[in-house]
């Protein structure tokens, strides 16, 4: 029995993390979901919210996302986003330019659905800010 | 004979055509590189999307309440036809077997009649189908400002096409591009869009890895379906706009290298001609001064 999970993190235009971690963490649209090894065949749509990607016990990665898909099977988890930010290794300039970009899309957008996730996006960005 | 400073003129305006079509040419070898880089980390996303699509969509097939973007809307009187060009010329074939392409497709599809609307990328796409096709041309999209195509511009394109279909504005949506398979070649291809063409011989080699896999899902198949579908429609003109800059760029490279080529054939033949011609006026004069002193 292996210990230690296949994860792929791919975008459109690039890979963002490939390689074999302890678990991760990702935001399923019922509900927030931890993937450890041996877990049951599962695909989920993804909302807007964080992916902690877990490499040993003390070491994680986060990433924001905008929602996307999640395919897990036999040990191998395959998470595919559109958009996503890297919350750890961002510089500060980083922060302010996407915080700016969201409060644009904020005050631009009128759909109650799309406003309420870049709320929610603009949230974790100022949570995470370092 | 040609007067020897036309024939100089001539030499000197192609050498420097030369230079232009051999700096072309490294620039679109340059390019290439990137471009091909591209659509190989553009890869993986498409792939692991196709795979997901292919395993939902099987638990579909041949049911009524698959969405329309999968099965299609049950008509095929209107046609989209979504054509990818380049926004630059000087690359040889490459919009032409795009064009040529498409218009077959239009007159066969026109012959059986059926409704034809063009969405046409690229501004060279632009120039050579307006004229025969201009009034079937829905909408144009000029990337020429971009500097790097992304999936900002394929969404773009995507949302597009969704909102049109859904206001029942076509049934059958197709993608023209230029698939890239070397520098030397480059196939014009059409894809379907809508309804999703399922890969049949992939679908075959995938089944035996995932035979076994039940898959549980979350909200179930139809709400993922949903949201997928979408997704994938801009993943696939992504794919086809990454597609198209490789060829453009290979296209570029290879008719630019033809180009230099022949310029400097040209040049080999310009240079004996001027010689010659040289030799002969000088010839001509050593006569005219020999028989006037023996004349004297």
């Amino acid at each position: 029995m292996s210990s230690k999970l296949n994860f792929d993190f791919v975008s459109p235009m690039s890979s963002i993390f490939s390689g074999e971690v302890d678990g991760v963490l990702i935001p399923a649209k019922e509900g927030d979901a931890e993937i450890l090894p041996q877990h049951a065949p599962f695909m989920t749509a993804l909302r807007v919210g964080i992916v902690e990607i877990r490499l040993t016990d003390s070491e994680n990665l986060k990433f924001l996302i905008d929602g996307g898909f999640a395919d897990i099977a036999l040990d191998q988890v395959t998470l595919l986003a559109e958009r996503s930010f890297d919350l750890v290794e961002s510089s500060k300039e980083d922060f302010d330019k996407i915080i700016n970009d969201v409060t644009k899309d904020i005050e631009e957008s009128e759909d109650g659905e799309e406003k309420e996730d870049l709320l929610i996006k603009k949230e974790i960005l100022e949570a995470n800010y370092s | 004979m040609a007067n020897l400073k036309e024939l100089r003129n001539r030499i000197s305006s192609v050498s420097s055509t030369q230079k232009i079509t051999k700096a072309m040419q490294m620039v679109a070898a340059s390019k290439l590189r990137r471009a091909q880089e591209n659509v190989e980390t553009a890869r993986p996303y498409s792939d692991k999307l196709g795979d997901i699509l292919n395993n939902l969509s099987a638990s579909f097939s041949g049911q009524d309440n698959a969405p329309e973007l999968l099965a299609g809307n049950g008509n095929d009187k209107s046609h989209l036809l979504i054509v990818a060009t380049s926004e630059r010329g000087l690359c040889g074939g490459f919009n032409t077997s795009i064009v040529k392409l498409v218009k077959e497709h239009i007159s066969q599809l026109k012959g059986e009649g059926k409704e034809v609307k063009l969405i046409v990328i690229g501004k060279k796409g632009k120039e050579l189908l307006q004229r025969d096709f201009g009034q079937e041309i829905i909408d144009i999209y000029d990337f020429s400002e971009v500097k790097d195509l992304g999936f900002i511009e394929a969404e773009k394109v995507a949302e597009n096409i969704l909102s049109l279909f859904e206001e029942g504005k076509f049934d059958i949506c197709s993608l023209y591009f230029a698939k890239f398979e070397s520098v030397l070649s480059q196939v014009p291809i059409c894809q379907k869009l809508i309804p999703f063409d399922i890969e049949s011989e992939v679908e075959e080699e995938k089944e035996k890895d995932i035979e076994n896999i039940c898959y549980e899902y979350e909200p179930d198949e139809e709400d993922i379906l949903k949201e997928l579908l979408p997704k994938n429609l801009s993943v696939q003109i992504l794919r086809a706009l990454l597609e198209n800059v490789a060829s453009e760029f290979g296209a570029r490279l290879t008719a630019m290298d033809n180009a230099t080529r022949n310029a400097s054939d040209m040049i080999d033949d310009l240079t004996i001609t001027y010689n010659r011609s040289r030799q002969a006026s000088i010839t001509s004069e050593l006569i005219e001064i020999i028989s006037g002193a023996e004349a004297l």
